[in-house]
């Protein structure tokens, strides 16, 4: 199907989606390790529940391909049989379809994170997610679903990916967040809507992990920042066990009542996930009947963001100047060493004093390879939060900055040339962000008009591309007044742009060059731009006189900037969460002078890392910020711990699996990280632990805790096997267990501790240790 | 012959936005209040949950009724199809329930929802009578245009049906319960 035939179809009505695949599919009987694999061995008993769907009443049949992509193939090995798993779903999915039903491919997660974050780079799994779209598409799909993606990053390659499979296959994209509307990696849904605004997909969702009742102020949350058409799947409620067989709570009657609220809040598509059969999806498709869309008011501001952080652009926006390496040679050599640690501190330094957003520009790019704009962005993620303006010159590094980037940011800047303003419009339309263009060809005009002139043409250039001038900020360019240049052009040009309805940012600091005072001259010179209508500068934001006189311009101008919320933590704390490991280390040196060793380990680097718990806890920072909290002290743990020696060294030992038949790792790697700072001994069994390897382990190394980790609903099962077989064994040990199949219920249905995130698992494995049981 | 029907969920499911209405609640003004929307939801499961639906109904040659019961828009009719819908006592029992806790608001949502589920299901049931005798009227209740509303006794006994009371005034207890009436113009089924 072409993709103006599926936007055409998506205006006249709500379509309706199938519902889940593996919980259905081990209800009906399949008793293997992955549901993909009956596409081969028993297409009959697909083929049935397709059957099954299509007499619910669902538009849209998706293949059963959800995991079938090389990289969890892979860990089944059936890698081999990618093509013929992938193909022979869409032939079984087509074959029920006889009345204009559509079969879209049904991709999802590698199962891995992307780096910084995880393991993989982002060329492999945007590999891995061509491969598969490749053989879906080829093999007749009429769209592709990405969906259950938790990670914004992966997501951005899957979505490449499809995209250079084919510019004509409808594309629907869903990721899942919690209640709070975050992602595990931080990302909130307002991040990923303005994300997705930009990107070339056709329809935006959200899927998994919440019941419908959860799920409405999430997809409140997307309606209100998303201006694309909107998708929503949510679960049939947490798993509950009956007998040995693990059942949904939320009836078809309430799933489909709740789908009519998300149908009036402006879904195109609606469907189920988790735990939703045919019976849900009949009496939703019966309840919510034939509908024309609403329409919906969506926030027409713009936003910028990184991987957690999201600005508006309204109604001023201070770009940080400061990493920038032209003529500082200590900076320039580190850079070309690949250490980034000044930028990362200028990064956080100029977020303390309130830039909502960081340019980045290197400079020496002769000297510099793709892997240094690689490893950069790469550590600008971990270290740094707020978004970047990416001020890099050479088209290919500038592709690369803009493929690793996790956000919305701003590509720093282009000239009114035709060719090199078209290679950039082109990176904005492909990974998304907002754009600078210089008001100057080859030369710079000397008078307003002339600048002017050079804008409007670049605004018909964006405007033939289809890029939308509210996305564009037009730079009327700073000369050196030391030069004898006119800063009042640069004035006027400000407001002959603002008077065309375009907005304007400048470069400050180049007003001041190689003059005595600058930053007295700097701030007049902005309170002129800002009365004429300016709405962005590169500044030094360390210029107090220039941050209160753009708060006082603004004020006169009856705006005023968002006040920032800064996190005002004790030194330490700040340390901990900007990653500053030596600092850490020179402070408790320092306590070691008047303390002991255990008393610093204890009461001021465990009591840190409470606090940094907390914060996490409350939704001031994000899993990020505590993977690298928790990263960055684990040395300085270690080093206390080597001087304490002997009994003190750990509160206990934890051995850690996910179970049997179940390949997801991120979470249990995350709850180990954090165990560790926390002052545990953790032996990790990897993935896909038979019961009896785990009882094996725990036999030998006698830790004080198990934790199994479960992600699957088809392998929740496993954990009360093998708390089972532990017990059975006369065992006597704390079994905790967690991951997204998991819940309080069945916990107790199993008899084991249940820990819904790593910090929970943390304090539970403290009070555990500490002689404390439920 | 008068025969019983017991309706699906879905057919008694009243639209939100009609239901909504009723409680002078505009359902697109509250999609983003999402505590309020949990809460409807809450109330429309409950009001599923406690209704106890039948359909009990009954087709008759139009000469065998009396004429003061049949709506002269229903000239040149064959037959009458008559029934009676009702939700049960029991939603009536919730509704006093709700009034007793002073769960006023609770007992109104409810109270809105059992009226436009009814009509639901009388919307359901007459298309399942369109589908078995064709062309007919539009449906009609005594109460409305030229009937009066205290026919409904003589309809209740017709019908037989034995757990609704008619008051004087034509009122019917369960108050959930409405009776109904359409007209068919060709004898075939």
């Amino acid at each position: 199907m072409k993709r103006n035939e599926f936007l055409s179809l998506l205006e006249k009505r709500v379509l309706f989606l199938d519902g889940a695949y593996g919980t259905e599919l081990f209800k009906r009987g399949f008793q293997g390790k992955l549901i993909e694999t009956l596409n081969i061995d028993d297409p009959k008993m697909v083929r049935q529940l397709q059957q099954d769907y299509i007499d619910a009443g669902v538009d849209i049949l998706l293949t059963n391909t959800f995991s079938a992509n090389r990289f969890k193939l892979s860990q089944y090995d059936l890698a081999e049989s990618i093509e013929q798993i992938n193909r022979k779903a869409v032939e079984i999915a087509k074959s029920v379809c006889k009345n204009g039903q559509l079969v879209f491919g049904d991709m999802s997660s590698t199962g891995s994170f992307v780096k910084p974050m995880g393991e993989i780079d982002f060329e492999e799994a945007y590999e891995v997610f061509k491969e598969q779209a490749s053989i879906l598409i080829d093999a007749g799909v009429d769209g592709i679903i990405i969906e259950t993606m938790s990670d914004l990053k992966e997501l951005k390659a899957a979505i490449l990916a499809v995209r250079d499979v084919s510019e004509e296959i409808p594309l629907v994209v869903s990721m899942t967040f919690e209640e709070d509307g975050k992602s595990v990696t931080g990302t909130s849904v307002e991040i990923f809507a303005t994300l997705m605004n930009d990107l070339d997909v056709d329809v935006v969702g959200i899927n998994c992990t919440l019941e419908p009742k959860q799920m409405l102020s999430v997809f409140s949350r997307l309606a209100k920042y998303c201006r694309k058409p909107l998708c929503v799947e949510p679960n049939a409620g947490k798993p509950l066990l009956v007998g040995n067989r693990l059942v949904y709570r939320t009836s078809p009657e309430e799933f489909a009542i709740y789908m009519r609220d998300f149908v009036e809040m402006g879904a195109n598509i609606v469907g189920g996930c988790c735990g939703t059969g045919p019976e849900h999806i009949k009496m939703m498709t019966s309840y919510v009947g034939q509908r024309r869309p609403v329409e919906r008011q969506v926030v027409e501001q713009q936003f910028l963001s990184s991987r957690t952080v999201l600005k508006p652009v309204e109604p001023f926006l201070i770009i940080g100047e400061r990493i920038n390496a032209t003529g500082k040679k200590k900076l320039q050599e580190e850079i070309r060493q690949m250490n980034f640690s000044q930028l990362i501190k200028l990064a956080q330094e100029q977020e303390q004093e309130g830039c909502a957003i960081i340019d980045v520009n290197l400079g020496l790019e002769k000297v510099l390879s793709e892997e240094h704009f690689k490893v950069l962005i790469n550590e600008l993620d971990r270290y740094a939060s707020l978004p970047l303006s990416i001020d890099v010159q050479t088209l290919d590094f500038l592709k690369v900055c803009f493929r690793e980037y996790v956000g919305r940011p701003i590509l720093n800047s282009a000239t009114c040339n035709e060719k090199h303003l078209l290679s950039r419009i082109e990176l904005i339309k492909r990974y998304g962000g907002m754009l600078i263009v210089l008001c100057m060809e080859k030369e710079i005009p000397e008078d307003s008009e002339g600048r002017v002139r050079i804008a409007k043409k670049a605004a018909e250039i964006l405007k033939s591309e289809g890029v939308d001038l509210d996305r564009v900020f037009f730079d009327p360019l700073v000369l050196p007044i030391g030069a004898k240049k006119d800063h009042r052009v640069t004035v006027e040009t400000i407001r002959k742009l603002k008077e065309l309805g375009l907005k304007s940012s400048i470069g400050l600091s180049n007003l001041s060059f190689g003059l005595p005072e600058r930053e007295s001259v700097n701030a007049a010179f902005l309170s002129l731009c800002v009365d004429a209508g300016l709405n962005a500068a590169i500044l030094n934001s360390k210029e107090q006189t220039t941050m209160n006189v753009l708060k006082g311009a603004l004020t006169l101008r009856g705006e005023q900037i968002v006040k920032l919320e800064q996190l005002e933590e004790e030194p330490l704390v700040n340390y901990i969460l900007k990653g500053h490991r030596e600092q850490i280390m020179e402070l408790v040196k320092d306590l070691l002078k008047d303390h002991d060793p255990l008393y610093v380990s204890q009461n001021v680097l465990a009591k840190a890392m409470e606090r940094v718990g907390q914060l996490y806890a409350t939704g001031k920072i994000y899993l990020p910020h505590l993977l690298l909290a928790a990263e960055t002290v684990q040395p300085v743990f270690d080093y206390l711990n080597s001087l304490i020696g002997g009994s003190h060294k750990k509160l206990g030992t934890v051995v850690l699996a996910t179970v049997q038949d179940d390949i997801h790792d991120i979470g249990k790697k995350i709850v180990a990280t954090v165990l560790r700072s926390g002052g545990f001994e953790v032996v990790d069994l990897g993935k896909n632990v038979p019961a009896e390897r785990i009882l094996e382990a725990v036999r030998e190394i006698k830790p004080n805790i198990v934790g199994l980790s479960a992600m699957m609903t088809t392998t929740v099962g496993y954990v009360k096997e093998t708390a089972d077989l532990l017990r059975g064994s006369g065992v006597d040990i704390f079994i905790v267990a967690g991951g997204a199949s998991m819940n309080q219920q069945l916990a107790q249905q199993f008899q084991v501790y249940y820990a819904k995130d790593a910090l929970e698992a943390l304090n539970l494995c403290k009070r555990l240790v500490g002689g404390e049981r439920n | 012959m008068v025969e019983l029907y017991v309706p699906k969920l879905e057919e008694y499911m009243p639209d939100k936005a009609v239901f909504l209405a009723r409680l002078r609640t505009r359902y697109r003004n509250v999609v983003a209040e999402t505590d309020m929307l949990v809460r409807f939801n809450e109330l429309f499961l409950e009001g599923l949950k406690v209704s106890k639906p039948i359909v009990h109904h009954a087709v008759f040659p139009v000469e065998e009724l009396p004429s003061s019961l049949v709506p002269r828009s229903f000239n040149g009719v064959k037959r009458v199809s008559l029934f009676l819908s009702t939700l049960g006592k029991e939603i009536d029992e919730l509704v006093n329930s709700l009034l007793e806790e002073n769960r006023t608001y609770d007992a109104a949502v409810i109270d809105a929802w059992a009226s436009e589920a009814l009509e639901a299901l009388n919307d359901a049931f007459d298309r399942k009578l369109r589908e078995r005798f064709g062309k007919g009227t539009m449906r009609f209740s005594p109460g409305y245009g030229d009937v009066d509303i205290r026919w409904n006794r003589y309809i209740v006994e017709l019908l037989r049906v034995g757990n609704v009371e008619v008051l004087d005034s034509g009122v019917m207890v369960p108050r959930k319960t409405t009776t109904c009436m359409i007209g068919w113009y060709d004898e075939e089924e």
